[in-house]
Order: structure tokens, then sequence, then C-alpha cells
């Protein structure tokens, strides 16, 4: 069995405790994370994600329960809780809105900087970062402030990979962006999973996005887990998706429907190149049948 | 840890205080504060803070509230005791070389601690129980007159509204990227003075760049909705003045004839 990166037992955070305004915004949540796996993380608005991703590198303390990464606890020293921050990479949602520094290369360095590493080494650490989201050498001395919309996303993305976390979280990281960027951004995430092994959580309200890249998917519906598994095992379970709200990747529909009418498909296809395979297959049984 | 800043907050009910007229709140509160220093001795300073306490008690608010929103001046409080305690002249009813302690000076400190207990009490109430939009809007109401003087009041409160509504959210943004910065390891916690106000520049300026973003974006959405300042502008909300807001009114009334009395007539004892 592979090693679990992360677990939690029993963790429930309440927000504003013993105000008219308390809630809880997540509740009794165990789950465990296998190492190098890539976790979709999907749910409702307020349903709990990103109060969940920020326990996962100690930025919220829990009110009940407990965290390990990589088998310590997260909490058995609060003074050291730094050390989780560099393990456990957390990408907020529009982090742009988190640059300051003179320039890029400034800004990227922070992280590296904070780890307390040479100079020699947050230089290698930032062009690599640069490297992988794709951005090029002349970008390094411009102001993180002139950029655009997208280029400014890769910037913060890039501060938080040249930490080389073993864990990248992401909450929702394509919001707000084109097409293209969306793309673009999606790819190079695929891509540090690929060549570092680290384990990814992508927070997003595309099922399609999800479908493609995600080993695992973990559904949150009111605070509280509601499915953690295979990808193609949670995205079988159409009808409990569809009460919660959730939907299903569309080509997964469809097939879904054409399995209702009888056809002869298979249980779970999750993008349109497997869509397009079983389909072909079918029509060549098809033809077989008909000779 | 930043949410403790915000000092009064409103607080959602339902209660008698919580739908008073605002105009009425703020004049009446001015009146209480006035009363306040009107009276001059024990008896009659044990009329304001049972005044308070009704207030208080009416309002139904926990009464944990009060203790909160005095913590924060607790180092004044005792500061202002000690002081009056050891520096007011007077009989001395304790003497140790050179510390002396006069009656005058315990009671003046008493007097003292009574009236800023009641004084922050008594308009964190205020805020407690009104929203800032409503007192924003009572406040305009009452500087109305000063327009007359070309005091340009509406533009004034637009001003207050939106500063006042912008708090919470800037709070809000302020977490947000001190989280985004601790997540890349930002450290706001240790070392000397000089590092954690260098420390403060990776919130600082996202916040400031964010501020102003909001601010272009909220001038061209009051631009497109055609505002275009006080002149002419209805109002959705219209104040009333019901019975209850001249109850309150007649209330204090009563509270202040009690206090004058008692500063005429009451007991010569525990009086400066």
């Amino acid at each position: 069995m592979a090693e679990k990166i992360i677990k939690t037992e029993g963790l429930s955070y309440i927000y504003s405790a013993g105000t008219p305004y308390e809630h809880r915004a997540i509740d009794n949540v165990n789950i465990e994370i296998e190492k190098g796996s890539f976790v979709g993380l999907i749910g409702h608005t307020g349903s709990g994600k990103s109060t969940l991703i920020q326990h996962l590198n100690g930025l919220l303390k829990p009110s009940e329960g407990k965290i390990f990464i990589g088998g310590e606890d997260l909490w058995a020293n609060p003074k050291d809780i730094r050390r989780f921050r560099f393990k456990v990479g957390l990408v907020f949602q529009y982090p742009e809105h988190q640059l300051f520094e003179e320039t890029v290369r400034k800004d990227i360095a922070f992280g590296p900087k904070n780890m307390g590493l040479s100079e020699e080494e947050i230089e290698a650490r930032v062009i690599e970062a640069a490297k992988l989201t794709g951005l090029t050498e002349d970008y390094l001395e411009k102001s993180p402030f002139e950029l655009s919309g997208g280029e400014k996303r890769r910037v913060a993305i890039a501060g938080v990979l040249a930490m080389r976390p073993e864990v990248l979280i992401l909450d929702e990281p394509t919001a707000g962006l084109d097409p293209k960027g969306r793309e673009f951004i999606l790819s190079e995430i695929k891509n540090y999973h690929d060549r570092t092994g680290a384990t990814v959580i992508l927070v997003s309200h595309s099922m399609e996005d999800v479908a493609r890249f995600a080993s695992h998917v973990l559904i949150m519906n009111h605070s509280k887990v509601a499915m953690y598994g295979e990808t193609r095992e949670v995205f079988k379970r159409v009808e409990e998706l569809c009460e919660i709200g959730l939907e299903v990747p569309q080509i997964s529909r469809v097939f879904a429907k054409l399995r209702e009418n009888g056809a002869n498909v298979p249980e779970s296809v999750l993008t349109v190149a497997e869509a397009k395979e079983a389909v072909l297959k079918l029509l060549k049984k098809g033809g077989e049948e008909n000779d | 840890m930043i949410k403790d800043i915000t000092f009064g907050q409103y607080f959602p009910g339902d209660s008698i205080i919580h739908r008073l007229d605002p105009r009425m709140k703020l004049i009446l509160i001015i009146a209480y504060i006035v009363l306040l220093f009107v009276a001059d001795g024990l008896f009659s300073l044990l009329i304001g803070a049972a005044m308070a306490v009704v207030f208080y008690a009416l309002s139904k608010l926990p009464w944990k509230l009060v203790i909160k929103c005095i913590k924060p001046i607790m180092p004044i409080i005792i500061f202002t005791a000690v002081l009056n305690v050891f520096f007011v002249e007077g009989d001395p009813i304790f003497e140790w070389k050179f510390i002396s302690v006069s009656g005058k000076g315990v009671l003046t400190a008493v007097l003292m601690c009574i009236r800023i207990i009641c004084l922050i009490a008594g308009s964190s109430l205020l805020t407690y129980t009104t929203t800032p939009i409503a007192l924003t809007d009572g406040l305009e109401r009452l500087l109305k007159p000063l327009q007359k003087i070309k005091v340009p009041v509406h533009e004034l409160s637009m001003m207050m509204t939106i500063a006042l509504r912008f708090i919470p959210t800037l709070i809000d943004e302020t977490q947000k990227i001190m989280a985004a910065q601790k997540a890349r390891g930002a450290d706001m916690e240790s070392g000397n003075i000089i590092q954690r106000a260098k420390a403060l520049i990776p919130i600082l300026i996202p916040l400031f760049v964010s501020a102003f973003r909001r601010a272009d974006e909220l001038a061209l959405a009051m631009e497109c909705r055609c505002y275009h300042g006080g002149e002419g502008r209805t109002r959705m909300k219209q104040l009333k003045l019901t019975a209850k807001d001249f109850g309150a009114a007649l209330f204090v009334a009563g509270g202040f004839a009690a206090i004058i009395f008692m500063n005429m007539f009451g007991p010569e004892v525990f009086r400066l």
C-alpha cells in the first residue's frame, strides 16, 4: 500500500465560536490521501473546501481532530508549524492579489528566502519555477504589476512552486481566466505533478478538468466529506452526485444515458478520448454481429 | 486576532434598543455622556450607572459584551485610578514615607473609574445595537442644518458610509493576504520591531493595491447608477420617530433630573 501523505482524524473547524455567527465549516472529516495522487476537490461554495485546505498547511488550527502530514502530527509543536508550510504549498484563489515585490524574480524568491536557503539555491529555484510556469527570463526583471492577469497568476503560482512543496494545493487556479490561460495553468500543474511526483490537490468547479487530471476525487457537501475515491468510481455514482446538486462530466452523463437505453458501453467514461474509443469499439462489435 | 480590533461591532438583535431611531440614539448618547459629567457625587453617578444597566438589560445583549468593550481600555482605567489615588491632594488617610493617600483621592479615583466605564459601555451600546449604515444615516440627518453654512454633509456621510462599509471587506482581504503570505513562509510573529515592521510590507502593498482597485471599481459602479451627490436624492428608508423614541428620551430626561436633584439635595458624603 502506498504511503499516506495526508491523513486527518475527526477534523472539525468552527468559525466565530460563541457568537451569533457561529458556523461549523468542516465537520468530522476523515481522509487519507496517498502520496503522489492527484486529488480533485469538488463541492459547492460554502461546503468547506477552502477551510479544509487551509488546515492542511496549518493556517487554521482545527477546533477538533488531528492532521498528519507524512505521518507527523501537524500541531505537535505549534512553533514548528512553518516547516509544514514549505512542505505543503498552498495557492489561494486569485493568487495574483498577493504579489508585492518590485520584480517578478524577487516575488518568486519570497518563499525560498523564507526557507532560509542560500543565494544560489534561491536563484536556481526561481529559474526552475519560472520555467515550470512558462515565464521566460525577460519576465523576471519586470514589475509584477505591469503584467496581464494570466501572467500575474503564473508568477504567483511560481512563487509557491519555488518552495518545491511535496504537496501542492490549488484553490480554483483557473477562476477568471480565458480558455487558453486555463489550459496553460492546468497543464503546468499536471507537469509539476508528473515531474516531481508531488501530491496535488486541485479545488475546482469544473468536472471536466477534474475528470481529465485527477486520480482521486473528494466531494464535500455541507461541511462533510460526501465521497472520496478513485475518479472513475466516484463519477459512476451519477445519481448521488445529482442529489448533492453536482454534475458529472458531460460525457459521463451521455454515456450513463446510453447505458440506461441498453447500449453496451463501459460504466464509467470520463473523457472525450475514452468516449471515442468506446464508441468505436461498440461500432466495430456491432459491425461484426451484422456480418 | 484582527477581529478583536473592531471595538463596538454591531451585534444583531431585535430588542427595543435595536429598533430605536438612530438619530434619537445619537442624541441620547450625547445627553448621557453630558449627564455622566454633570454627576458630581457617588450617588448621582450610580444613577448614571444604573441607567446603563437598564439600557443593556433592555438591549438583551450578552453581558460578556460589556466586558469585551471595557477590556481594551482597562490600562487607561487603572492608570487614571492610580494617578488620582496618589496625586489628588487632600487630608491624608494613609501615609508612608513620601506616599500619601487622601480620602478625596480615593473618591476621585472611584468616580473616574465608574465614569469611564459608563462612558465606554454607553457608547459601545450605540454601536452594538445600530448598524453602521443606520448610524451614518442618522448622523447625516442630524447634521443637515450645517448644509446652510455650506458644509458638504451628504458627501461626508457618504464617505463615512463607504469607509464603514469597507472595513470588514478590508479586514477580510487582509486576512486572506496574510494567509497567502504565511503559506509562503512569511513569519509575522517573531523577530524584533524592525523585522516585524518589515514583515508587514508583503501584506500592506497588496492591501493598498487592492484598496485602490476596489475604489476604482466602486466609483465606476456608482457612476453607472447615475450617482451625482446628495441633491434631490430621496431615501428608501425614511426615519420616523415613534412612541418608543420619545419613551427613551423621557427616560434619559428622567435620569438627568434625578442626577441634578441628587447633586443639589443628595447626601453630602462621597461628594467632590
